[in-house]
């Protein structure tokens, strides 16, 4: 408690002289002790660090500039996601046949996770749209009726047509997920709309696609 | 120094002003705690129906934000700015007057911003979201009160030599009064509105540097500058090293200004301001740190082990937190790193770690020190002061530790990506985490208030106690006329004075022990020039030439057109409502971004923003591609009740804009003010009503169809504000997208049919099906 009361412009304290300079402001007196070195370094480091790096990122060089990087990771995306797949067609064939690919259907999820949760709700369990997950259907009453549904739209746009939205490998492969949750209702999701309809065909076995889940670019 | 027969001149110190701006701290900080605490419960219990407009997140988080900089941090600055300057000057403030008005007036800013913020009075800037007249104020009261009274009393200092803290005060008033200016940018079209001269990315910019070196200069060189004082008058205790306070200031004010766009890094600024941001701004962080080093060891080197007086705890940690602030600085300025975090709860956590942390440890320490000495008594109790350490050691931490984390959670969450190169999660999963992480912070909030409950008491009992009078001790000294001139400049001699090297070696070293920095500490004015030249350097070099070169910094699309009336009053909502501090309006070049909301944003999208509305927070996902995401009616039901897509939504409902009608004086308004900023609509009165309520009918007509209601009440659905908001959502994004309508020769800002339809036909063109054309 020797500080209860610093009035402290007449601070007289006398530290060891030899380091201090000379002039004191308001009693605070000031050793002359040299810079951290570990300072001067990150200082020095930081300077020499941006001449090379505004060199290299801005010479011009294709291929540096983020907006490139970005295209050459997408490009490489969609390559690793559909190398093994070529231009699908969009039939009931291949529809059915993707029913089964577990792989595929994760990128039908993904797609339909990025545009059509807000309408159908998680896992499609309905919400503004019909569910998806039982076995009533408004505007499709056979498998390759879902393609049609999503290049086309339906209910008068309320379900938006997404042929200019998506590629048309993106279309059969969220058409497929959206099959493929048919089946899955547990009870809670939005009462039944439309009419019962049978259900998918079962895929014949020899249909394989060409390669296997494409995991490796 | 002491010269035979010199007149003597007697003075005291002004330390009224000091209690005044002292007690202005205290009680705007516990409001500011209050507010911080109410702005996180709007967050947690988002209000349910319509009842009071001003309680949303939206249009609370910036007053919280002034509360806590300019009000709390603002005063507590001044207070210790006053307290210091004129002992280190020995000299009283040149004017009395000019204190009290800057106190006075200063809490009339802040008053008047308290009462308009939340009423939608604002410009939508981030940062600066205040009207014109208050940021016309702010400037003002800068430069008249306080610049003037500052310099006149330096002028008069008895003091030839200005110490470390005066270098920085200098620095900081010169640089934000230069800094103030970024804000007057508008044309006010109304006394409370005003149309911001800059657009899109130019203005974007403008935001950011106003934010960024507003931050600087007004909190942390201050901070650095009081603590310079404090700290070692506190401690009684030499400050370690004279070297490094002249190193560490004039890094910090070389490298400052310029590091302002490492905010905007990976958005659509041109990428050659971001690289200087980055590299600046790193350099900022390190100056920033060796100063806090100095610090650090004049507090080591203390032999005090154990202080007595508990506001030296305070301060200790004030300059720790600054040392982790400057740290996070230089982890935010590269570019990678920022890409990660930015738009998530780091940011908050960062904001917060300055302004509750070291700003507000710091301020606090310094006025638990002064208490005493202006009350001229003891502290009522020391063990209070112990107590508020730890409640506001407790706030800080629940407040930032959570931030960081929810800030890698939602990084990680936006960023997954499975093995076959998708997307892992939707969007509404990184915000389900968050409600977590905001009731840990709100009990960081409540601690935090706490904290200033108890020194409140502890301050009301130790003005109990005052002296009275105040005791006003007259200080002498000879005439300060003769005191100028002993200029101490002494150059020292070289140690390789009689080593065989060339005198350029000599002087090199004779100039590297800085003695000549002795002249430079005699003249303010030089200080100030100089720190003045490097702010407008920075300006000249980063801003100016996105104005002077705006077509190839910004080129221009062909297809982006000037927003309908219609829309233009659902910008207007937009900002009125703040919706920009929860959705960005910006796609960045990541992978996962450009899957998850589209083709990323290009700078010459935004030219017809004013303001800009890039946005710094995703509480709610980004807009910048909303068009025709969703329909109209799922707008207007999301609008009423967010719940009802999304049970976990922390959005607000916003259900009285679809019960309060479309106001079509303000549209013209609106119309007029863009026009008067150069965007040609050609269009007259009658038009004008035509195209909205066109437009309008088409998105009524949607959302009726989808199951809507025809009429709320008395109010037809194509009248409600809401449908202005929604034609403006489905505007976002469309533009860039929609086929360039190259025969279309009259006027583009034209507003036809043809825009209208594109505006809203959510399948208007994609490009979805030319990305895959990158496959080899």
């Amino acid at each position: 408690m020797n500080d209860s009361n610093p009035e402290s412009s007449e601070s007289n304290e006398v530290p060891p002289a030899t380091q201090l300079t000379d002039d004191s402001f308001d009693g605070i007196q000031q050793y002359d002790h040299p810079l951290p070195s570990w300072w001067i370094w990150l200082v020095f480091g930081c300077l020499a660090f941006a001449p090379p790096y505004i060199w290299f990122y801005h010479n011009g060089t294709e291929g540096r500039s983020l907006a490139e990087q970005h295209d050459q990771q997408l490009a490489k995306n969609l390559k690793l996601q559909f190398s093994q797949m070529g231009e699908l067609t969009a039939d009931r064939e291949t529809l059915v046949r993707f029913l089964n690919e577990e792989s595929w259907l994760r990128v039908g999820r993904s797609i339909f996770k990025t545009n059509c949760v807000a309408c159908h709700g998680r896992d499609g369990a309905g919400q503004v749209g019909p569910n998806l997950q039982d076995d009533h259907y408004k505007n499709v009453s056979d498998i390759a009726d879902i393609l049609t549904v999503l290049n086309n739209g339906a209910n008068a746009g309320a379900m938006p047509a997404w042929k200019s939205k998506l590629s048309s490998n993106e279309i059969v492969l969220v058409s497929a997920y959206v099959a493929s949750l048919r089946g899955t209702s547990d009870g809670s999701g939005k009462p039944a709309e439309g009419r019962k309809i049978p259900s998918w065909p079962q895929p014949s076995p020899k249909n394989e696609i060409g390669g296997e889940s494409g995991t490796q670019g | 120094m002491m010269m035979d027969g010199a007149p003597e001149e007697s003075y005291s110190y002004d330390d009224v002003i000091v209690r005044g701006f002292v007690a202005a701290t205290l009680f705007w900080g516990l409001l500011a705690a209050i507010g911080a605490v109410f702005v996180t419960q709007t967050l947690l219990h988002p209000r349910l129906d319509a009842g009071v407009d001003w309680l949303s997140f939206g249009r609370m988080q910036p007053v919280g934000e002034m509360l806590f900089f300019t009000a709390f941090i603002g005063n507590g600055i001044f207070a210790g700015i006053y307290y210091s300057t004129q002992r280190l000057c020995k000299a009283r403030m040149w004017n009395g007057m000019l204190s009290w008005m800057h106190l006075l007036s200063w809490q009339a800013i802040i008053v008047a911003a308290l009462v308009t913020l939340p009423m939608g009075i604002t410009q939508g800037r981030v940062h600066g979201e205040a009207e014109w007249p208050i940021d016309l104020a702010i400037t003002l009261v800068w430069i008249l009160f306080f610049a003037s009274n500052f310099f006149m009393t330096l002028r008069h200092r008895r003091v030839p030599r200005m110490y470390v803290s005066l270098w920085f005060y200098v620095a900081a008033v010169v640089a934000m009064g230069l800094v103030n200016l970024c804000t007057l940018f508008v044309f006010p079209t109304g006394l409370w509105e005003s149309d911001s001269l800059a657009t899109g990315m130019q203005d974007a910019l403008l935001q950011e540097w106003y934010g960024h070196n507003a931050f600087l200069f007004l909190f942390i060189v201050p901070v650095l500058g009081l603590a310079y004082y404090f700290v070692p008058k506190a401690l009684q205790q030499p400050l370690h090293s004279y070297k490094l306070t002249i190193v560490g200031f004039w890094t910090l004010i070389f490298a400052g200004a310029w590091a302002a766009p490492q905010h905007l890094h990976y958005t659509a600024l041109p990428e050659w301001a971001s690289t200087l941001g980055m590299l600046f701004g790193a350099l900022l962080g390190v100056a920033v740190l060796g100063n806090v080093s100095n610090l650090l060891s004049t507090c080591r080197e203390s032999q005090v082990q154990k202080p007595a007086d508990p506001a030296i705890r305070f301060m200790k940690w004030g300059v720790v937190l600054l040392g982790l602030y400057a740290f996070d600085e230089i982890l935010l300025s590269v570019k990678t790193i920022h890409a990660q975090v930015d738009y998530t709860e780091w940011m908050t956590a960062h904001f917060q770690l300055g302004c509750l942390g070291c700003g507000g440890m710091l301020v606090l320490g310094m006025a638990y020190w002064m208490i005493p000495k202006l009350f001229q008594t003891q502290i009522a109790s020391n063990r209070a002061v112990g107590l508020h350490f730890w409640l506001a050691a407790t706030g800080v931490l629940l407040c930032v530790l959570p931030g960081y984390a929810a800030g890698v959670v939602q990084s990680g969450v936006w960023n997954a990506m499975d093995d076959l190169g998708n997307l892992r999660y939707d969007f509404a999963e990184s915000t389900s985490f968050l409600k977590m992480m905001w009731s840990l912070q709100m009990l960081g909030g409540l601690a935090y208030v706490m904290g200033f409950v108890v020194m409140l008491a502890n301050y009301a009992r130790t003005w109990w106690n005052h002296a009275t009078p105040y005791e006003v001790p007259l200080y002498h000294q000879e005439s300060s006329d003769k005191q100028k001139r002993l200029i101490s400049s002494l150059e020292p001699a070289s140690v390789l004075e009689a080593a065989p090297v060339l005198n350029l070696a000599k002087k090199v070293d004779v100039w590297t022990r800085l003695g000549w920095h002795r002249r430079w500490e005699d003249a303010p004015r030089k200080i100030g020039v100089l720190v003045a030249m490097f702010v407008l350097l920075a300006f000249t070099v980063e801003v100016v030439p996105m104005f002077v070169f705006a077509n190839s910094n910004a080129p221009k699309i062909a297809s982006v057109k000037p927003f309908t009336p219609l829309e233009l009053l659902g910008r207007h909502i937009y900002l009125e409502e703040g919706c920009s501090n929860c959705h960005t309006q910006m796609v960045r070049p990541l992978m996962a971004e450009t899957k998850r909301y589209g083709e990323f944003s290009q700078p010459g999208e935004f030219i017809y923003d004013q303001p800009a509305q890039w946005g710094n927070q995703r509480i709610g996902p980004d807009l910048a591609r909303e068009s025709g995401k969703q329909t109209s009616f799922w707008h207007w039901q999301h609008l009423e009740n967010p719940r009802h897509s999304d049970p976990d939504s922390a959005m607000p409902s916003y259900q009285y804009l679809l019960d309060r009608p479309i106001n079509l004086e303000q549209a013209n308004e609106l119309v007029q003010a863009a026009r008067e900023s150069g965007i040609p609509y050609d269009i007259d009165l009658d038009g004008m009503q035509a195209s909205i309520s066109k437009q309008a009918e088409r998105i009524a007509a949607d959302i009726v169809s989808k199951g809507g209601t025809f009429r709320r009440g008395n109010l037809m659905t194509f009248d409600a504000q809401a449908v202005a908001l929604i034609a403006y959502l489905q505007r976002l994004g469309a533009d860039l997208t929609a086929p360039a309508v190259a025969e279309k020769t009259d006027d583009a800002a034209k507003v036809n049919d043809q825009d209208v339809s594109d505006a809203i036909d959510p399948s208007a063109g994609s490009d979805r099906n030319k990305v895959v054309s990158f496959i080899p």
